[in-house]
């Protein structure tokens, strides 16, 4: 049994600024060895610890699709208390960094095949959404699910992560992409206002289709009403949540709720699910 | 029922123990100052076996305070990793009370198991023989019974030392580790039918008890029921968030993972930590899932009395009383196992 504790050790080969405040980082890395690539098998959803020597570990959302053969990317929001986010923003390229996992569960792509996928996110929490239409989107994988709707909304357009990737998806006509944004500037011309009220206004059909939900605390909150007015169960809103993790694998004992820990039972629970825990996240 | 039972005299205890002493390292109660607490000895004499129970429990044995998992050393693009395995060598765990070694069980649930064997506690715990000694007499703080234990638990230990009167103990061999204690040692006597009778009599007069113990099944889910009640409303008024009671408890096993640098080189540390403090849930945005005291001492509880019996079966407490003892407050986990019991609310 290899000792859990144990990083990887990846290489930093490109950083790109994903916002117009610049604390929002996309790192993509290498393994030393590209062994460890296909030894760290993970699924769109799951996470991983992400380390800066010296400074510590810090579990980060995996926002690359595990389809993307030779790296796998991440990105970080830097805050003005986050030590390890902080000491990642200042890494450069070709530096080398610590990496735990994949840990936790992920989007479940087995109950997803063959309906429409309806997918809600907001500011940088789409990470793993992004990791999941990626892989949707793969030529191998786009005819095992039906349409895919994908709602992303942000305070400001400057806000928005992945801007160029996401053109690419609105330019398809396999994905239909909304944005959003509470405060446009003058060359906004997309939607205006809260995402759930954009996924009230444009009402993806729920008969045969699953939302995914990730963003802000305030955006669940109030996009799961929306998608359940919609006639979405609440076995088919999946979420996802944060907590402060620190081993990984169900042991250091801070990220339960009930009897749940979010790092191996989550991060990904349905609204049911949610439903019959502790109201604690 | 232990399949073999033999016989030393008061007097030759420590003598029992110098001998282990030549093939392990040997760790047992010694007195500090004004208190007990687990040591590692270099004579039998050292060894205090009158004490009610030590300060600390003995979980530190195999679950340090803080510990090492891995060195680094960094240049601008290179970090060597160093996880050479520490040297553990075997060792006796001498004079542990039942609820401690029982708790020693409970911990293994946690850090040996399937799926997870955390390497450093499995090899700490392997190497150890643990060697029990039934209790006389109880703390007022004590509460073993209440948790279905008693003075003469045989859970996690490999020998059990129950005294008998005229300053003799009858030693209970429980694994064939603990036998293999006993093989290499020529002191322990080989006990008559009579010293073996009041072996399984004091184990079985330890276990009759008036004190009707808790169901924990039925605990774990009222306490999953009433979470959000009032009953919650006011244990917390007087904590103090000091955490006394999780690094004192023998079965809180929470921790933190840090790293400790100094010119690019350092290690990964993982060390104790308690869900009494803002820092164990606080997230780098700021939001925190369990922010006051109130969730704290709540998460403690049910961590205790419903989680665990919901993962691993069973309740994590011992009684051992440590908590009840050291609280600066004087918060008794026992009054609250009280209340909770007759609690009728919602």
């Amino acid at each position: 049994m290899a000792d859990p504790y144990l990083p990887y050790t990846v290489t930093i080969r490109k950083i790109t600024i994903e916002n117009a405040a610049k604390d929002i980082k996309t790192f993509e890395l290498v393994f030393a060895d590209p062994a460890q690539r296909q030894q760290f098998d993970f699924m769109p959803g799951q996470f991983a610890q992400l380390s800066v020597f010296g400074a510590g570990e810090s579990p980060i959302g995996i926002a690359s699709s595990p389809l993307d053969a030779n790296h796998i990317s991440f990105t970080v929001k830097k805050y003005p208390t986050g030590v390890v986010t902080t000491a990642l923003h200042n890494c450069q390229p070709h530096q080398t960094i610590g990496l735990r996992g994949p840990f936790g569960n992920h989007y479940p792509l087995l109950d997803m095949f063959g309906k429409d996928i309806v997918i809600v996110g907001g500011g940088f929490a789409v990470t793993t959404l992004r990791a999941t239409i990626r892989y949707l989107l793969h030529e191998s994988k786009r005819s095992d699910f039906g349409k895919i709707t994908f709602f992303y909304g942000a305070r400001t357009p400057g806000e928005l992560v992945y801007r160029e990737e996401i053109s690419t998806w609105a330019a398809r006509s396999d994905i239909e992409v909304h944005l959003t944004v509470d405060h446009p500037d003058e060359s906004w011309t997309q939607h205006t206002g809260v995402v759930p009220a954009v996924v009230t206004k444009i009402a993806p059909a729920s008969s045969n289709s699953i939302a995914l939900v990730c963003g802000p605390p305030i955006m669940v909150k109030y996009s799961i009403p929306a998608l359940k007015d919609l006639g979405f169960a609440p076995e088919r809103i999946i979420t996802s949540l944060e907590m402060r993790m620190k081993c990984g694998i169900g042991k250091c004992g801070r990220c339960n709720i009930g009897s749940k820990y979010v790092c191996i039972d989550g991060p990904v629970f349905s609204v049911a699910e949610l439903e019959r825990l502790p109201q604690e996240f | 029922m232990s399949n073999e039972i033999r016989i030393i005299s008061r007097e030759d205890l420590p003598k029992w123990l110098d001998q282990m002493l030549g093939t392990f390292t040997v760790v047992a109660p010694t007195r500090q100052d004004d208190y007990t607490n687990f040591g590692v000895i270099t004579s039998g004499n050292q060894a205090d076996f009158d004490a009610v129970n030590t300060r600390m429990s003995p979980k530190q044995i195999f679950f340090p305070k803080t510990e090492r998992l891995f060195g680094f050393a960094t240049d601008r693009q290179q970090v060597k990793l160093d996880d050479t395995p520490q040297q553990i060598t075997p060792q006796v765990l001498f004079g542990v009370r039942p609820c401690d070694a029982r708790s020693i069980a409970m911990l293994d649930k946690v850090f040996d198991t399937d799926v997870y064997r955390d390497q450093q506690y499995v090899s700490r715990r392997k190497a150890t023989t643990i060697v029990s000694l039934a209790c006389k007499q109880l703390a007022p703080s004590c509460f073993c019974t209440r948790l279905g234990s008693n003075p003469a638990d045989m859970a996690g230990s490999d020998l059990l030392i129950i005294e008998l009167p005229e300053d003799r103990f009858a030693i209970g061999t429980l694994t064939p580790k603990g036998a293999d204690l006993l093989t290499a040692a020529d002191l322990p006597a080989q006990a008559t039918a009579q010293d073996a009778q009041a072996f399984d009599k004091a184990v079985r007069i330890a276990q009759d008890t008036t004190v009707k113990p808790i169901d924990s099944d039925k605990l774990a889910a009222k306490l999953a029921r009433i979470f959000d009640s009032a009953f919650w409303d006011r244990w917390h008024d007087r904590c103090l968030g000091c955490g006394t009671c999780t690094y004192l408890c023998p079965t809180c096993h929470c921790f933190d993972i840090a790293d400790e640098a100094k010119n690019n080189t350092g290690q990964r540390v993982r060390n104790w930590d308690s869900c009494m403090f803002d820092l164990f849930t606080l997230h780098a945005s700021g939001h925190n899932p369990r922010p006051s005291q109130r969730q704290h001492l709540r998460q403690r509880v049910m961590h205790k009395f419903s989680y665990t019996v919901d993962r691993y079966g069973q309740a994590f407490c011992v009684g051992c009383g440590r908590c009840v003892n050291r609280c600066p407050v004087n918060i008794d986990i026992r009054e609250i196992l009280d209340e909770l019991e007759d609690y009728q609310g919602g």
